[in-house]
């Protein structure tokens, strides 16, 4: 057994998560929602809990310590203050959170011992330090200053502060209501998605309109101070004591109600989320350059729910003032589990740390794995139905690129899950980025979703530059960066708007080019992930080119697959033509499975709720 | 995909569970049913003395279940539960209900007024005219320790935890609600473990 053992744990709020940690090093770290396949499952995490105990071969009582993500007492203050000042408006609000707080989130130490059956104590670090933790213990740094930006944890919304060594001191911070995460939240809400769900949909939405609404959120909902701190009008929200995001002032301002959700998105509701993404850009840039003027330092390390805002974070690592940025790539809530680990171990018990290079994440591949060939997976999938070949790595490799390059779509479940909301090789469908009609087959076809979703593009870390104005290398997918000119297309002025320009080629490599020429880029090499590395470069010998589309392997509102079971489960319900679970390859037409049917199909997606 | 075995542990420990509070039904309802059977049977001159005899001979039979073969009672209980959680839920609503009009409200407009204009506590047309929003940073630390296996605080004592932090922090006008809310929630934390629970509930 390992000498010291750290369990860090996020949940009862959304994405609950666990981590390990051994004598310093990461061993495991999974989200509950993979297991539960229930999507940000919030339920106290125990499938992710006995994942840990079992990568670390130790059984819950061995660990010596569990700590917690937030301070339920900090965030009980917020709430209990939060009510007195809302009476009598808040009554149902109150109703629905009071309950909960009492009977379990206020006794969160003995909740956790209880749920665990352990006797031993647990202890609590803030939220925004847990953020902080998970950014910079990882990161290559060592010194670098910390940036944290979400929605609200106790009371804390933002904060920045430095890392040196092991130690980790946040500065200054902005309070609850003042939240940035919570503006992009209503305007998410506004535009008809789901809350702590849908913020990447009105992300992808944004290049689609212009920031026509970008004065009026200066005007009337938010001041930006020069230090990039800012103040929220609360006369237009209503998320202190409601529960909705907005009210009546917010949509008179904007000009009607929030959009119905799945009723058609208009060109408003892309001008909207052009505006906000403008907003959120100029606000974290000034931050950054806060930040970067009272710490002195050029590196930079983010977390917390904005930092997944990508285009935001590509913007910033463009235009400085950093010369580096590190990203967590669990920037949310799931991530801080393993931020009060490290934190626990370098920061509170005080153990060294040497920066690890390239980082200290392994890929981000910390989840279940799935072996290139085991009994049991066999077992499984031969109770399944299921028909494949048993193929060798070099094989395997040409048989994926073989069909990606005839414009096939292929699974890929193969090696350690990634831990965060990105699929970044090991949970992954694959397709041709060369392909102009890629983008709206896999949306509707595959995933079943909306069909102006972008793709990521998944590329050859030493041909990134070809393809990208990349500043920096981005292996976890979490920064944004045009196409390089001389590889777009010239699109001549037709009048197009909205999502008319789907129809638009806009570089050669459409599949993956946004309409603003932007690409969520995510660079390969062969220390992190020399799978994919090898893909990559054989697909490149074949077709002269080194980008693929990669997203994550599961459908509309469902979880990214987890298991054996879930990967063939998915492929059989959607219209992957391959999949490659392990080292095994299945072809659709050589299963004697027949077909979902329609009905079937609808009947399987309605088990995921909409997001 | 093969348990863990932590979560096999864990499913352990829910039977076992289960387990106790069918026992526990059992006994105290068969205990209730002998001694009020008994008692009406043998001592009370005009009541029916078949029907008593028989309340007896059922809570006998009962106690003997709930020893012998207590997971025969796991659909009774599952019942039991579900009414006298509901039941409780209404209570507990109903009593939150009261302390949010009685306690949280009349509180609250003193703090508005003690508080002013300050961004948190009132909020007018236009956005308040500060410099900064950034607040020194001031981490809250944790008062447990951090030795190997860590100091567990003992569960009576967390509310009088969190009753010192909130005077800590000069929030002396939550104190009366504070109370009030604190011990309804360490019962209801105990409520939801302890085999007594269904009981609890429905003499809440």
């Amino acid at each position: 057994m390992a000498g010291t053992s750290i369990l860090g744990i996020s949940a009862y709020y959304h994405d609950s998560a666990a981590a390990l940690i051994q004598d310093g090093e990461i061993v495991a770290a999974a989200q509950e929602e993979r297991f539960s396949r229930i999507k940000g499952d919030p339920a106290f995490p125990h499938n992710a809990i006995g994942f840990c105990l079992d990568e670390g071969g130790i059984h819950e009582t061995d660990v010596d310590h569990v700590v917690f993500y937030e301070d339920p007492m900090i965030k009980f203050e917020r709430l209990v203050t939060m009510y007195h000042v809302t009476a009598p408006a808040s009554l149902r609000s109150f109703l629905k959170a009071m309950p909960l707080w009492l009977t379990r989130r206020l006794w969160i130490k003995h909740q956790i011992a209880r749920e665990m059956g352990i006797k031993k104590g647990v202890y609590c670090c803030e939220h925004h330090l847990s953020h902080a933790a998970s950014a910079f213990f990882p990161s290559p740094f060592e010194r670098a200053a910390v940036l944290t930006v979400d929605g609200v944890g106790e009371w804390t919304t933002a904060a920045y502060g430095t890392g040196h060594g092991n130690q980790l001191q946040l500065c200054e911070k902005i309070n609850f209501p003042n939240s940035l995460g919570l503006l992009y939240s209503a305007f998410t809400f506004y535009t008809g998605f789901r809350v702590n769900f849908g913020e990447y949909k009105l992300m992808g939405l944004a290049p689609y309109g212009s920031p026509k609404y970008a004065d009026l959120i200066r005007n009337h909902l938010i001041t930006v101070r020069e230090d990039g701190s800012f103040v929220l009008n609360q006369c237009y929200f209503n998320y202190i004591g409601g529960l909705t995001m907005t009210n009546d002032r917010f949509h008179d301002l904007f000009g009607g109600p929030p959009r119905k959700p799945e009723s058609r998105i208009t060109q408003k509701e892309m001008d909207l989320a052009a505006s906000i993404q403008a907003v959120v850009n100029d606000v974290l840039f000034a931050m950054a350059k806060t930040v970067h003027r009272k710490t002195g330092l050029d590196n930079l390390v983010l977390a917390g729910g904005v930092a997944l805002n990508v285009v935001a974070a590509g913007l910033l690592s463009t235009r400085g003032p950093f010369r580096r940025i590190w990203t967590q790539p669990a920037a949310g809530d799931a991530g801080g589990a393993l931020g009060a680990a490290l934190w626990m171990w370098h920061h509170k018990l005080g153990h060294p740390r040497t920066p690890a290079r390239p980082d200290g994440m392994r890929g981000a591949f910390l989840g279940p794995d799935i072996p290139v060939s085991s009994a049991s997976d066999d077992a499984m999938l031969e109770r399944m139905g299921a028909v494949w070949e048993m193929l060798s790595e070099e094989v395997l490799q040409d048989r994926i690129v073989e069909r990606v390059a005839r414009g096939e779509v292929v699974a890929v479940a193969r090696g350690r899950m990634e831990f965060g909301p990105r699929a970044l090789g090991a949970r992954s469908i694959l397709g041709d980025a060369r392909l102009p009609h890629m983008q709206r087959h896999v949306n509707m076809k595959v995933k079943f979703r909306e069909s102006f979703r972008p793709f990521a593009p998944i590329v050859l870390a030493e041909d990134a530059s070809s393809y990208f104005e990349i500043r920096q290398e981005s292996p976890y997918m979490l920064l944004v960066y045009p196409v390089v000119k001389a590889k777009r297309h010239k699109v001549f002025e037709t009048g197009a708007r909205g999502l008319d320009l789907l129809n638009i080629q806009h570089s050669e490599i459409p599949a993956v080019t946004h309409v603003d020429y932007s690409a969520r880029v995510q660079t390969v090499d062969a220390d992190r992930n020399p799978f994919m590395h090898r893909i990559l470069c054989k697909f490149k010998e074949r077709t002269g080119c080194s980008v693929m589309i990669n997203t994550s392997f599961n459908v509309r509102g469902e979880p990214i697959v987890n298991s054996v079971e879930d990967a063939y489960r998915c492929f059989m319900a959607t219209n992957i033509d391959c999949l490659v679970v392990g080292n095994r390859f299945f072809l659709r037409e050589a299963q004697k499975n027949p077909p979902l049917s329609e009905e079937e199909r609808s009947k399987w997606l309605r088990r995921f709720e909409l997001d | 995909m093969t348990k863990s075995p932590y979560i096999r542990r864990l499913e352990e420990r829910k039977r076992n569970d289960s387990l106790k509070r069918q026992m526990v039904l059992g006994l105290v309802i068969g205990w209730l049913a002998m001694l009020v059977g008994a008692f009406s049977a043998f001592f009370v001159p005009e009541a029916n003395e078949f029907i008593w005899k028989l309340v007896l001979w059922a809570g006998m039979i009962l106690l003997g279940v709930s020893v012998v073969l207590p997971s025969l009672l796991y659909y009774p209980e599952k019942w039991w539960s579900y009414g006298a959680g509901a039941l409780g839920k209404l209570i507990f609503s109903t009593v939150l209900l009261l302390a949010y009009f009685l306690m949280f409200w009349p509180a609250g407009i003193l703090l508005r007024r003690q508080k002013g204009n300050q961004g948190f506590y009132a909020w007018k047309e236009t956005i308040p005219q500060l410099t900064t929003a950034w607040e020194p940073y001031g981490a809250v630390e944790d008062t447990a320790q951090t030795e190997r296996g860590g100091w567990r605080q003992g569960l009576l004592f967390q509310p009088l935890w969190v009753l010192v932090f909130f005077v800590r922090r000069g929030h002396y006008l939550f104190i009366p609600v504070l109370v009030f809310l604190l011990i309804l929630g360490l019962v209801m934390f105990f409520a939801q473990t302890s085999s007594l629970a269904p009981f609890i509930y429905t003499l809440f």
